[in-house]
C-alpha cells in the first residue's frame, strides 16, 4: 500500500505540473489575476472576478450595479448616494445576479443600493448556458468541490494554447484599464460612437428563447432578497437600439415588460424615443454610451429629463398606478413603427 | 456522481483506503454505505424503490429455499420475478405503452388526448432488476443457495461499480468474493487503475469526441443523405463501443480496486466472424443473461427448428426493448433476431452439405468485415430518433456519395478526420492484439520510465480533451 501511495502521490505531482502553472500564468480569462487582471485580448470571467475582487476590497464600496455588458457603460460616478461598483458582465442575468448578491452577503458585503439593469437578454437568455463558457461561468458555491470543479475548467490546455493566439496579437491602447477595474468596474466610457446604424440588423442570438415566468421569479428574488438585507433595489430597464428593440418586441420583450410591471415597480428606458433612434447613442445595435447612462442617472435619482422624451417612455417611473397606460404607449409606438407585437 | 465527475475522484479514493483499512468483517458494511451514498448522489428518494426490491427479492429467495413443495417453489419464483419486474415495467415503459396505445387508437381514427405520466427512471434499474431477476432463478434452480446475510444481498444489488451500467452480476459470482477475506494486492490495484484509464480513454476521449458529429446527423437525419449518414453510421458504431465498453472497462477497473473481479462484458466485438459470435462478444453480461434466463428456458435449442426460431425472435425483441421504451430499440433487436436466424440457416445449409468452414485468413476477414457491415446497418435504427428517421436513412444513405458535401454536412474538417480516424486505428490495432494477449498485463514487461509515460501521456489526454469537450472556446475580443 506504501508503494501504491508514494506512487500516486508522484503521479499527483507530475499531473500538477503539467497542467496548474501554465495555466495559471497565461490565465486568458483572468481567473488567477483578480486583483489586476492583464488588458490580453480575452474576455475576462468578469462575473467572477469583480465578484472575488469586491470579496477582497469590500471597504471600497457600498453599493453595486448589476446587469450585462451593455451596463458596463453605466457612468457609475455619476451616482451620489453610494460608491458604486459597477459588476456588468458578458450576458450577465438576474438569476446570476442573485446568486453573485447572495455569495456576497455570505462573504460580510451587504450593499446599501443595488441598480439591477434588465433587458431582452432578461427575458431570452438562459442562465444555464453560461455554465459551458469560460467567459460567463458563474462565481462557484463555497463547497470545496464546486471550487474545484469551477478551476479545472480553467485548465484547458487547449483553450488556453489557442487564447495564446488572441494574446500575442493584442496591442493593448488602454492604459486606464486596470484603475477603471480597480476603482468602478466600468468599460471605457471615453470611447466615442461612431456608429451607423443604415445598414444595421436588431442585435439577436441563435439561441434567444423566451422565457419570461422564469425571468420573472429571478428578478422576484432579487427584490426578496434585497428586502430581506434592507437592500435599495432599483430596477431599470436598459435603452434598446431600435432595431435591436424591433426584434426583440417581436419575440416577446412586451410581454415579459407587462409582467413585469405586474411584479415591481421600474424606471424605463425601452421603446422609441428620441435616444433609442439616434446612431450616436450606441456603439453598435448592443451597447449604448455612457452618455446615455448619465441621461438615465439623471431621470431616475435627479428626475431631470427632457419632458418630450419622458412622454415617450424614457425615464418613466412605471407603478402600479402608471403601469397600464405606460403598456398602452409602448404598444402603441410599436403598432405605430410597424412593428408585429408577439402574441397578436 | 458520474465516474468521470470531480466528486468520484474524491469518492473513490476516500472509499478505497477505507475499504482496506477496515477488517475484514465490517468492509461489507463499509460498501453498502458507499452504495448508499452514490446512489442518492443521483436521486435520493430512488434508495426507496432499490430498497423495496432489495426485500421483495430477497424474501422471496428465502422463500423458496424453505419451500419444500416444487409447485409452491415455482409460485413464489414467479410471484418474485412479477414483484421484481414490477418496477422496471412501471417506471420504464409506462409512458411508452400509454402512447403506443394512444397512436394505434389514432390509427383506427379513436380521437385520444396525449396520456403520459411524468416519470423519472430510477437510475440503474435495467440492470439491477436484471441482477435480482438472475439472482431468484439461480436460487430456484438450485445452481446457489439462498443469501441469509441481507446487507451482503443488498451489497450484491447495489453495488456502486456496476449499478448504473453493468456488467449484469451473477449472485454466485459475487457472494464468494464478498466472503472472502481480501489482503491487498499491488499487482491487481494496478491493473484496474490501468483498466480506468483504459475506459476512460475509450469513454471520454474517442466516444465523446465522435458523439457530436454523429448526433449532428441523427438529429437532423432528414437534411441529409449519402455518405454523411454513411459516415454517421460508422462513427456511431464506433461511438457506442467507446462508450459502452469504456465505462465497463472502468466499472471492472473500480471493483478490482476493492478486490473484486467482475465479468468481463466485452471481448473485441468487431472482430466477431458472425452475428452469433458478436453477441458473444458485445455485452457478455447483458447477452449471456437473455440466454441463461429467457432463451433457454424458452427452450434454447433443444426444440425444432421452427421453435428455435421463434425463441431467438423473442430474446432478441426483449433484449431490444430492455435498451429502451422505444420502437427503434424494438426494431434493433428485431433485426439482430433475423440475423441469427438467417445465419443458423445459411451454416446449416453449408454444413448439411459437408462443406467445411474455411479457416483462411481472408475468409476470416470477409466474414469480419461482413458482420461488421451488418452490426453497423442495424446500429442505425438503434440511434435513430425514430423508425420513420431510420427508414430516411435507410431509403437515402447510398443517394449521393460527394465526399465534401458529407464533410460539410458531418462538420468535420481535416483534422478532425485525422483525429478520429487516429482514434478508430488506435481501437482496432489494440483490439486486435488484445484478442490474443492481455495487452494490460503485458504492461509489466516495459521499462518503468516507458509504463510511466504511457500511464501520464494517456491521463493528460483525457483530462486535456475532456476539459476543452466541455466547454466552448470561444473569444470575444475585448472591444469595449
Amino acid at each position: 500500500m506504501k508503494k501504491l501511495v508514494t506512487k500516486l502521490i508522484v503521479f499527483l505531482l507530475i499531473l500538477g505540473l503539467i497542467f496548474i502553472p501554465v495555466n495559471v500564468i497565461i490565465d486568458p480569462y483572468n481567473i488567477f489575476h483578480y486583483e489586476e487582471p492583464r488588458n490580453n485580448g480575452v474576455e475576462p470571467n468578469k462575473n467572477f472576478i469583480k465578484t472575488k475582487y469586491v470579496i477582497h476590497n469590500q471597504d471600497k464600496f457600498d453599493s453595486l450595479v448589476f446587469g450585462s455588458s451593455r451596463a458596463g457603460f453605466f457612468n457609475v460616478s455619476k451616482l451620489t448616494d453610494g460608491v458604486y461598483y459597477d459588476m456588468a458582465s458578458s450576458e450577465a442575468l438576474p438569476a446570476e445576479h442573485v446568486r453573485t448578491l447572495n455569495i456576497l452577503i455570505q462573504h460580510g458585503f451587504i450593499p446599501k443600493n443595488v441598480i439591477m439593469l434588465i433587458d431582452d437578454i432578461t427575458c431570452f437568455v438562459d442562465p444555464k448556458m453560461h455554465e459551458r463558457i469560460l467567459y460567463r461561468v458563474p462565481y462557484p458555491d463555497q463547497d470545496i468541490l464546486s471550487q474545484l470543479s469551477f478551476y479545472a475548467r480553467y485548465c484547458d490546455l487547449i483553450t488556453t494554447y489557442e487564447a495564446l493566439e488572441v494574446i500575442k496579437e493584442e496591442n493593448p491602447v488602454d492604459p486606464d484599464f486596470l484603475e477603471r477595474y480597480q476603482t468602478t468596474g466600468t468599460e471605457n466610457l471615453e470611447i466615442t460612437s461612431e456608429f451607423d446604424g443604415t445598414n444595421a440588423v436588431g442585435y439577436w442570438a441563435d439561441y434567444y428563447e423566451l422565457r419570461t415566468d422564469e425571468a420573472i421569479s429571478d428578478i422576484q428574488d432579487m427584490i426578496d432578497l434585497c428586502n430581506q438585507y434592507d437592500i435599495h433595489l432599483t430596477i431599470m430597464t436598459n435603452p434598446l437600439y431600435h432595431k435591436t428593440y424591433a426584434r426583440a418586441v417581436e419575440s416577446g420583450y412586451l410581454e415579459f415588460i407587462e409582467r413585469l410591471s405586474e411584479t415591481t415597480d421600474f424606471y424605463n428606458f425601452s421603446g422609441i424615443n428620441h435616444v433609442t433612434i439616434e446612431d450616436r447613442c450606441y456603439y453598435e445595435a448592443s451597447h449604448y454610451t455612457a452618455q446615455v447612462s448619465e441621461w438615465m442617472i439623471s431621470a431616475a435619482f435627479q428626475d431631470e429629463i427632457d419632458p418630450v422624451v419622458k412622454a415617450q417612455g424614457f425615464g418613466v417611473h412605471v407603478t402600479q398606478e402608471n403601469r397600464e397606460e405606460f403598456i398602452s404607449l409602448l404598444k402603441e409606438q410599436a403598432r405605430e413603427k410597424g412593428i408585429r407585437i408577439y402574441g397578436e | 456522481m458520474l465516474f468521470n465527475s470531480l466528486a468520484f475522484a474524491f469518492f473513490m479514493p476516500l472509499v478505497f483506503f477505507l475499504y482496506w483499512a477496515l477488517p475484514h468483517k465490517l468492509r461489507w458494511m463499509m460498501l453498502l454505505i458507499a452504495n448508499a451514498m452514490f446512489y442518492m448522489s443521483w436521486e435520493p428518494k430512488y434508495l426507496l424503490v432499490i430498497v423495496a426490491m432489495t426485500i421483495v427479492s430477497y424474501l422471496c429467495a428465502r422463500l423458496m429455499e424453505k419451500s419444500k413443495n416444487g409447485k409452491q417453489k415455482k409460485v413464489i419464483l414467479i410471484v418474485g420475478i412479477l414483484l421484481t419486474l414490477a418496477s422496471l415495467l412501471f417506471f420504464k415503459y409506462t409512458n411508452f405503452t400509454l402512447s403506443s396505445i394512444g397512436q394505434i387508437l389514432k390509427m383506427c381514427s379513436v380521437p385520444v388526448g396525449e396520456y403520459t405520466l411524468k416519470l423519472m427512471m430510477p437510475i440503474g434499474i435495467s440492470f439491477y432488476t436484471f441482477q435480482m431477476v438472475g439472482y431468484l432463478a439461480d436460487v430456484y434452480k438450485g445452481k446457489i443457495t439462498a443469501q441469509h446475510h441481507i446487507g451482503k444481498y443488498a451489497l450484491f444489488v447495489s453495488f456502486f461499480p456496476n449499478i448504473l451500467s453493468g456488467p449484469i452480476e451473477r449472485a454466485g459470482n459475487m457472494f464468494v468474493q464478498f466472503d472472502e477475506e481480501k489482503t491487498f494486492d499491488y499487482q491487481e490495484t494496478v491493473y484496474g487503475l490501468r483498466l480506468i484509464l483504459l475506459g476512460f480513454l475509450k469513454k471520454m476521449v474517442f466516444a465523446d469526441s465522435m458523439s457530436k458529429y454523429v448526433d449532428q446527423i441523427f438529429d437532423h437525419a432528414t437534411q441529409y443523405q449519402g455518405l454523411g449518414l454513411i459516415i454517421a453510421i460508422i462513427l456511431f458504431t464506433f461511438q457506442i463501443y467507446c462508450d459502452f465498453s469504456g465505462y465497463s472497462d472502468i466499472a471492472i477497473g473500480v471493483a478490482r480496486l476493492l478486490g473484486i473481479q467482475l465479468m468481463t462484458n466485452f471481448k473485441q466485438p468487431y472482430y466477431a466472424g458472425s452475428v452469433k459470435e458478436f453477441w458473444s462478444r458485445w455485452h457478455i453480461s447483458l447477452s449471456s443473461w437473455f440466454r441463461d434466463y429467457v432463451y433457454i428456458p424458452l427452450g434454447g435449442n433443444r426444440v425444432s427448428k421452427a421453435r428455435r426460431n421463434l425463441n431467438l425472435m423473442i430474446t432478441f425483441l426483449a433484449s431490444g426493448l430492455w435498451h429502451g421504451a422505444n420502437w427503434t430499440y424494438v426494431l434493433w433487436g428485431g433485426i439482430h433476431g433475423i440475423y441469427q436466424i438467417v445465419e443458423n440457416t445459411v451454416t446449416e445449409l453449408i454444413h448439411g452439405k459437408g462443406k467445411k468452414p474455411s479457416t483462411s485468413v481472408f475468409n476470416r476477414l470477409l466474414h469480419v468485415l461482413l458482420t461488421f457491415i451488418l452490426v453497423s446497418f442495424a446500429w442505425m435504427f438503434f440511434r435513430a430518433n425514430s423508425i420513420s428517421d431510420a427508414w430516411y436513412i435507410m431509403t437515402h444513405m447510398f443517394s449521393g456519395f460527394d465526399w465534401n458535401q458529407a464533410m460539410a454536412d458531418t462538420t468535420m474538417s481535416y483534422l478532425s478526420i485525422a483525429k478520429t480516424s487516429a482514434a478508430i486505428l488506435f481501437l482496432v490495432v489494440f483490439d486486435f492484439f488484445q484478442q490474443k494477449r492481455d495487452l494490460l498485463k503485458d504492461m509489466d514487461r516495459l521499462k518503468l520510465p516507458v509504463r510511466w509515460l504511457i500511464y501520464v501521456l494517456f491521463t493528460v489526454i483525457v483530462i486535456v480533451l475532456s476539459l476543452h469537450n466541455g466547454v466552448k472556446q470561444e473569444f470575444i475580443y475585448f472591444k469595449f
